[in-house]
């Protein structure tokens, strides 16, 4: 029996990675309008202090960043953000068990971070009240932890959609946006990180 | 072209109605059908615009005579904020995303907008959080409020709210990224679809960083209030999304719709079109690079003339750039009236009308950054906002009276519609122009009382009362002849004004979508079927 050729199938509309590129622009400018004012804020003090002959520092006296587990959240966001790729690689090559196994590390490199959050204010130990360093400094970094466990929620359902066997290696679109996501995430804290902590 | 029709028994006297199951209410409620959440926008932004026009005509009273005071003492400075922030994003950017979330899947030739659930969402937490903050005014919050909490409150509805906005904003430039029609290329969108992918990807960029400052107003309001300078000090961070060149990024759909209408109107293809979405694009980089710069003064005696240049570049992105796109579209659309053969509509008179106050208000801002002019900071600046949003008003009730028949089936008067374009053109004139005039005497910017009242400043501030009490009379004017007409008008046909775009090709209200549009040939697949056929009958449509 002949048979007509089965018709080409429909173009995939890549939705969630276009909704999740626009998501990361907004979370881009959420973070420039963060840390534009950060250092706007700051520059105003430090000009203040500069009048007045006083010590130009922006952290208050006594107060010492502790950059050593800041240095490390850098570098367990960036591992996070290799994992996320990693994940998308091994569904591209068919390896599911691969794909669950990355996404599971970028679960785990994020908890790391939020643990070194932890540690950092533990650290640092200043009320937010106690200067206007410390009332921007947690509201820049309280902004980051939200959009941290917002990419550990992403990735967590995005393991579960994975194990469930919603993606494959011709549909990618859910790793890749959740790649985006990490992506943006350790971007968003690159630029924290040099003008929260470096930068001070 | 095919077009899907839903089944009759599945359908209700409106588009989107949804029949059985949940009743009426429900079915607004529960709603993520593109056509009714862009109607809900454009519907409870219109009745919005009438409270802020009626604040804004309140506060420019107050300014006619010391001493005669019509509101408490206490409340200008609030009601002075609510009426910008009011107007921003209680107004002019959800009336305009609500037509674009509206027409754009239709003109594209889409089964639907991006995320539609996310669209609906968009929709209803902007009108939470919208009445949340105005209950936080009331509450005295906002800037200059006296009370912490209520300031709070202000801070978070409005973070919501544009939250809210965004979401809208990002359906809509996803579904022009993603869901146009097979053959139809980026270039090919209509101009107004276009415009809107550039406008709420500029909305995406732009309105996340008053979010995030809002969130550090937030955590310093909660805690030691030192860093904004207290309730007073919220007004400085947040008044820049209520002026130039933020305010650019709202006004990029004026140019959008008059570059959409002008080839209607002269009933031709657009020349040189290439340009005009150029033009648009433009309209796009001007403005977010307007907003990423800020607000530059330009100073250049007594440094080199290095720095001279490099102020002089600056200043020709921020402030120059945003005049090219408004004469690229205007010039090329005259050259479109001249080849074609016009008729002006009401839609059109609108648009233009929009699109002129929108070049008023760029050219404007021509001048604002010369220090030597001493501009800024005074009622020169409020002129300039006011002509991009009243402009950007006029060209959303242009849009309104376009699409009335594609969103309700129903044409709104045509004689009665002109007529109120010509009125919203006036008032516009008249609460703006004087203001360029008392800006240059120095009338401070926000202040109702200052110095001497009297001679050229009192009738300045005379007529831009009357131009806001206009104003507000027209929008309440076209309100109800919109709701006469949609509620019992006259029924449209497919295609009452000789439209070249998509949506024209379904009836009206459209009865489902563009099953199988085809292969889009050109941006014009009206034009390219009616030559096709050798017809040129305005009233073809409903598929072919």
């Amino acid at each position: 029996m002949l048979a007509l050729p089965a018709a080409p199938a429909p173009e995939r509309k890549h939705s969630l990675l276009v909704g999740t590129a626009f998501g990361v622009a907004a979370g881009a400018a959420a973070f420039s309008g963060l840390l534009g004012t950060y250092l706007v804020e700051r520059q105003q003090v430090l000009d203040a202090l500069g009048q007045a002959g006083k010590p130009v520092s922006f952290l208050p006296r006594g107060v010492v960043m502790p950059g050593i587990p800041a240095n490390i959240m850098l570098v367990v966001m960036v591992f996070a953000s290799v994992m996320a790729r990693w994940a998308v690689y091994a569904l591209r090559q068919g390896e599911r068990r691969h794909t669950a196994f990355a996404i599971g590390l970028t679960v785990l490199f994020g908890a790391g971070a939020l643990n070194l959050q932890v540690a950092v204010y533990r650290a640092l130990d200043v009320g937010v009240r106690s200067s206007q360093f410390a009332t921007l400094f947690y509201g820049v970094t309280g902004a980051f932890l939200i959009a941290l466990l917002v990419g550990m929620a992403f990735a967590v359902i995005t393991a579960f959609r994975s194990l469930g066997g919603r993606y494959a290696a011709t549909d990618t679109d859910g790793v890749e946006a959740f790649a985006l996501y990490w992506h943006f995430l350790t971007v968003a804290f690159a630029a924290t990180w040099f003008v929260v902590y470096v930068n001070k | 072209m095919t077009i899907t029709e839903t089944r009759p028994e599945e359908l209700t006297s409106e588009p989107g109605a949804v029949s059985a199951g949940p009743g009426v209410v429900a079915g607004w409620l529960t709603t993520a059908d593109h056509t009714r959440i862009g109607r809900l926008f454009v519907g409870v932004s219109l009745l919005s615009s009438l409270g802020v026009l009626v604040i804004g005509t309140l506060l420019t009273a107050e300014r006619v005579q010391p001493g005669s005071r019509y509101l408490p003492a206490d409340t200008v400075d609030q009601l002075t904020s609510l009426m910008w922030i009011g107007l921003a994003f209680l107004v002019v950017v959800p009336l305009l995303l609500g037509i674009a979330i509206a027409v754009v899947p239709l003109q594209i030739g889409a089964r639907s907008i991006a995320f539609p659930r996310a669209a609906a969402l968009s929709f209803w937490g902007w009108l939470l959080s919208g009445g949340v903050l105005v209950a936080s005014y009331i509450a005295n919050g906002g800037p200059f409020g006296g009370n912490a909490e209520a300031v709070r409150l202000f801070a978070v509805s409005l973070i919501v709210l544009l939250a809210a906005l965004v979401v809208g904003a990002a359906t809509v430039a996803a579904t022009v990224v993603i869901s146009r029609a097979p053959g139809m290329d980026i270039m090919d969108a209509p101009p107004f679809s276009f415009a809107a992918l550039v406008s709420s990807s500029a909305l995406v960029l732009t309105l996340p960083a008053l979010a995030g400052r809002l969130a550090l107003i937030y955590v310093d309001q909660s805690y030691a209030r030192i860093v904004f300078g207290g309730t007073k000090g919220i007004s400085g961070q947040v008044g820049w999304a209520v002026l130039q060149p933020q305010t650019y990024v709202y006004g990029i759909l004026i140019i959008g719709l008059m570059a959409e209408l002008f080839p209607v109107a002269a009933r031709t293809r657009q020349p040189m079109r290439g340009v005009v979405i150029g033009g648009i694009g433009i309209a796009g980089v001007a403005a977010v690079g307007g907003v990423m710069q800020g607000m530059q003064t330009l100073e250049l005696s007594g440094v080199t003339p290095i720095i001279v240049i490099g102020r002089l570049v600056v200043y020709g992105i921020t402030e120059l750039l945003p005049v090219l796109p408004f004469l690229i579209v205007l010039g090329l659309g005259g050259l479109a009236m001249r080849t074609g053969r016009p008729r002006v509509s009401a839609p059109f008179v609108f648009a233009i009308s929009g699109a002129l106050m929108g070049l008023a208000g760029a050219l404007t801002g021509v001048l604002t950054p010369i220090s030597e002019l001493a501009l800024a900071g005074t009622v020169y600046q409020e002129a300039q906002a006011t002509f991009l949003f009243f402009g950007a008003l006029l060209t959303g009730m242009g849009a309104v009276t376009y699409w009335g028949p594609k969103l309700w089936g129903r044409m709104v008067p045509e004689k009665a519609a002109g007529g109120l374009a010509v009125l919203g053109l006036l008032a516009t004139v008249l609460a703006s122009m004087p203001y360029v005039l008392a800006g240059f005497l120095n009338q401070p910017y926000g202040a109702v009382t200052w110095g001497p009242l009297d001679g050229p400043i009192q009738a300045c501030n005379v007529l831009v009362m009357i131009g806001f009490g206009l104003l507000t009379l027209t929008v309440l004017a076209f309100a109800l002849l919109v709701l006469r007409a949609f509620m019992g008008g006259e029924r449209a046909g497919a295609d009452p004004w000789d439209g070249q775009t998509l949506e024209w090709a379904l009836p009206s209200p459209p009865l489902g979508t563009l099953a199988d549009p085809g292969w889009i040939m050109s941006p014009e697949p009206l034009l390219d079927r009616q030559a096709a056929l050798g017809t040129s009958d305005s009233t073809a449509g409903g598929g072919a």
